[in-house]
């Protein structure tokens, strides 16, 4: 899905991306496709989990889910709590399946909500 | 993990009174962690307990949580009243008395108040009798022994039980995966041995020794913390959540013995 933005840079985004000859819609494309929970949870270890890990932050910061919403997340949650692991997964076959079962939760919840909140 | 421990029986023998008290491993791992030895946390612990301030509705810190968690321990229901001052009755009421009236006097400090608490506190111990402490030692195990205080022999004798219970009770709430896990969950009820533990920790009294050892493991650590507050946003259930963190700290804990192990045996050989 394309979508348009319009967003401020700030000057020292804006520097470094000048200094080292990024595209900053490139380097926002690369951060946005791993900014993924299925993805992160497939393997919490790897390289490229600060995107994730820094999308988790923001939720925890500003959009924890009130108790009175909790109901309604429940379920989602604790199916995606099944799926988090501490331990290193170890092969690819196994991370491809977290992946697309993590993506298959995000997904039911997302129509879930959307259904409730259309209501 | 091995969180057994020798259950005691609270009747009356001489070989249950002041034997050892086997440490479980969560608070072992907890003390590693935080570079304090169990010896000195139960020490410590032994010594803030105050029967000055079970009976004072002020809050005095570490004493008032040491104090609380003797007062919080599981008393059995039926507990009967208890025998220990049934010889002396009149004179127990009345150190009791001089007591309440040392804490309601508005013209002394919380110092003076504890410092002319303990002759009272002395006096009632002279009174009590001990059928549940019998030296003012306990021994941890073969070469380790702690101090029993006076306060501490009181509340063992008028609650009829032998001083390990105490110890047990206290030991079995600090558990460094379980504190995390109700944290992240935003469960905040107080427990008393934990935040006694939590002010140790903080350098209270200063038991472990400034710094903590090692500081590269430590960093990692914190690294690695805070990364699984994160990844275990989601999980909403306690035991879930706390067998998460209860790896993170077991890997740490293991790294520190091996780095420990190491360190001294290369001193050794060098």
């Amino acid at each position: 899905m394309e979508t348009q933005l319009t967003i401020n840079l700030p000057e020292d985004f804006r520097i470094l991306c000048d200094i080292f000859q990024i595209k900053p819609e490139v380097f926002i494309q690369k951060f946005l496709e791993t900014a993924s929970l299925p993805y992160y949870y497939s393997d919490p270890d790897c390289e490229n989990r600060w995107a994730a890990l820094f999308l988790l932050k923001y939720l925890k910061t500003y959009h924890m889910i009130s108790n009175e919403d909790f109901s309604m997340h429940q379920p989602f949650l604790d199916q995606l709590a099944s799926i988090i692991s501490i331990k290193a997964v170890e092969t690819v076959e196994e991370q491809n399946e977290i992946e697309i079962r993590g993506r298959n939760i995000i997904k039911k919840w997302h129509e879930h909500l959307s259904t409730k909140r259309a209501i | 993990m091995d969180v057994n421990m020798k259950k005691y029986s609270n009747k009356r023998t001489n070989d249950e009174v002041c034997t050892a008290t086997t440490i479980p491993f969560e608070f072992k791992m907890a003390c590693t962690i935080y570079n304090m030895s169990p010896k000195d946390v139960l020490q410590c612990f032994i010594d803030h307990v105050s029967f000055y301030d079970s009976l004072s509705q002020r809050f005095n810190g570490p004493y008032s949580y040491a104090t609380n968690v003797l007062i919080s321990y599981p008393y059995e229901e039926n507990e009967k009243i208890s025998k220990a001052f049934s010889r002396n009755r009149d004179h127990a009421i009345k150190c009791i008395r001089g007591l309440l009236n040392l804490i309601m006097d508005p013209n002394l400090t919380e110092e003076q108040r504890r410092k002319k608490s303990l002759p009272i506190i002395s006096e009632l111990h002279k009174i009590t009798p001990n059928n549940y402490i019998k030296t003012n030692e306990l021994k941890l195990d073969k070469n380790t022994t702690l101090r029993l205080t006076l306060d501490f022999r009181l509340f063992c004798e008028i609650h009829e039980l032998v001083p390990a219970k105490y110890l047990e009770h206290f030991m079995a709430n600090i558990s460094l995966s379980d504190i995390s896990a109700r944290n992240s969950l935003g469960m905040t009820e107080l427990n008393y041995a934990v935040a006694f533990f939590s002010a140790l920790s903080d350098g209270y009294k200063n038991i472990n020794e400034g710094n903590l050892p090692h500081p590269d493991l430590h960093f990692n650590f914190i690294d690695r913390m805070q990364e699984m507050h994160l990844r275990a946003l989601f999980i909403r259930n306690l035991d879930q959540k706390k067998q998460m963190y209860q790896e993170v700290y077991y890997s740490h804990y293991l790294k520190l013995i091996k780095r420990s192990e190491n360190y001294y045996g290369n001193s050794v050989n060098n």
